[in-house]
């Protein structure tokens, strides 16, 4: 075996057929042969040819690896955008099932024939409504002046508020699209000052 | 994933769809206000007042409006507009005239209310016996009210308001107890209790003539005159200002030496402010009156000032 040159070591060891010394003669050789180092790769790539097992890349294992992180890695990116987006649109796909729903359920208390159904909604708007007291008396004299009589000492404003608050429910009635509010207004003022 | 993107974009129309809803029943409502004649019986209510009427309304075949309006307990009183003009009432006195206006009347703009307001549907309901839309109409700052309406859902008309504070206080409500829209013919001619209104001398008033430093966002001027005071010979600048529902008016009256204090006080929706101010011609109280909060009425009238023009 110590006669064969270091081609015939390197045949022998594609074959396997070298003993532990021949062995460490071909490695040490490779690391400053660049020849039998090239020649080494000839042979790898003949039998991966003939195994069908050819990769033509002709590259170093090491940018072999680092070109593999990086294809790995913008695919990962393109993964994450797809994901966020189907996170965004399942949670938005719940939230429009819950207003869907309460709109449904707002409306479709209608479709009673009953009609008593159809007073919940407004029972349930009702129970929203604040509870403010509900003046149910009548009148009270001059009322508009009434409510500054502490800080209206010399009259001043008795004679001039309820002409200011009809003036200006007035022009509301004349510009606002209804008219009844604001002239409901007006005569909440005129009558109580009138009696 | 197809799917995903198929689902948000319904999303994305869903939200218009509820926005384009709210403002389809607003220019129903708008559209019903200059085509729809009626016969109603309503109620009004708010802090310390409580009462009800009767209304006539005819669209004439020229396209004007007439309402008969007649209040239904208490003293007897008669009303009737055309087009938002008061022909005739009950008590003329102090009431300023059916002039024409030089300022363009403008309704119900849902386009401009969406910049100050949350328009929304809320559901149905049900008031005086016919089946309701309901509107609620949020602020979206501190200077205005919130506003929930109940539209005819067969003829957009206004069935119900309710005018509720920032805290949920109700400062005011309007109620249709009955509604016809199918009678042959709406009474409108005034009875003999309707008394035609006396005009009330006014001109223009001069641009520049008061400077107002800060106003709630959203409003615009509407109108300005100087007219004659009620009480007395004196002249009374006066501005309104609108942001398409809610509306404020600024009284100047000058006080020529009398004794009067500022006031601050409520009148159910109705805020109103005064502020005594010096002038180089003496002293002028100014006050607003308006359907906003009381804070913002005040910032209004520590903003006016005269301006630089001679009044």
């Amino acid at each position: 075996m110590n006669d064969r040159t270091l081609e015939e070591s390197l045949s022998a060891l594609m074959d396997g057929e070298t003993d532990i010394v021949e062995l460490h003669r071909v490695l040490v050789a490779t690391q400053t042969d660049l020849a039998l180092r090239d020649k080494w790769a000839r042979y790898q790539t003949a039998r991966a040819a003939m195994h069908r097992r050819l990769d033509l890349s002709g590259s170093d294992i090491s940018m072999k690896v680092a070109a593999e992180i990086g294809r790995d890695r913008s695919l990962r990116k393109i993964d994450s955008v797809w994901r966020h987006l189907g996170k965004t649109a399942i949670a938005a796909s719940v939230a429009i099932a819950v207003l869907s729903f309460v709109r449904f359920y707002h409306g479709g208390a209608d479709i009673d024939a009953a009609g008593k159904q159809s007073v919940q909604p407004e029972l349930a708007l009702i129970e929203q409504e604040p509870s403010a007291p509900v003046f149910l008396t009548g009148y009270r004299n001059s009322e508009a002046a009434s409510v500054f009589d502490a800080q209206d000492s010399t009259g001043w404003y008795r004679q001039r508020l309820p002409f200011y608050l009809r003036q200006h429910a007035q022009q509301v009635t004349l510009m606002s699209g209804d008219r009844s509010l604001p002239y409901a207004r007006a005569a909440s003022v005129d009558g109580a000052a009138k009696e | 994933m197809r799917a995903a993107l198929v689902c948000l974009f319904g999303i994305v129309l869903s939200f218009s769809a509820y926005a384009d809803e709210a403002r389809h029943w607003l220019n129903r409502l708008l559209e019903a206000e200059h085509t729809q004649s009626f016969q109603g019986t309503f109620i009004y209510e708010r802090s310390g007042s409580f009462s009800t009427h009767t209304i006539w309304r005819n669209v004439a075949e020229d396209g004007r409006v007439w309402e008969r309006l007649l209040q239904l307990d208490g003293i007897l009183q008669e009303t009737v507009m055309v087009d938002g003009v008061l022909q005739c009432t009950s008590s003329p006195v102090g009431y300023s005239a059916g002039e024409d206006s030089v300022w363009p009347v403008h309704s119900l703009d849902p386009e401009k209310l969406a910049q100050w307001y949350d328009i929304e549907v809320q559901g149905n309901s049900r008031v005086a016996d016919r089946a309701a839309i309901v509107l609620s109409l949020i602020p979206h700052d501190q200077h205005r009210y919130v506003f929930k309406v109940y539209l005819d859902q067969v003829t957009g008309l206004l069935l119900k308001s309710m005018l509720l504070s920032e805290d949920g206080n109700l400062l005011e409500r309007f109620q249709f107890t009955q509604l016809d829209t199918m009678l042959s013919a709406y009474d409108v001619r005034p009875g003999a209790a309707c008394q035609p209104v006396q005009p009330i001398s006014a001109r223009d008033l001069t641009p520049g003539a008061w400077q107002i430093d800060w106003l709630p966002p959203g409003f615009d001027l509407v109108t300005t005159r100087l007219q004659r005071s009620s009480v007395s010979d004196k002249s009374v600048a006066y501005l309104m200002y609108d942001d398409g529902l809610a509306h404020f008016s600024i009284f100047l009256e000058p006080l020529h030496d009398a004794g009067v204090d500022d006031i601050r006080s409520q009148l159910g929706p109705t805020a109103v402010v005064s502020r005594r101010m010096s002038t180089n011609d003496g002293d002028v109280m100014v006050t607003i009156v308006g359907e906003i909060p009381l804070g913002t009425a005040e910032r209004i009238a520590l903003s006016i000032h005269p301006g630089n023009a001679d009044d």
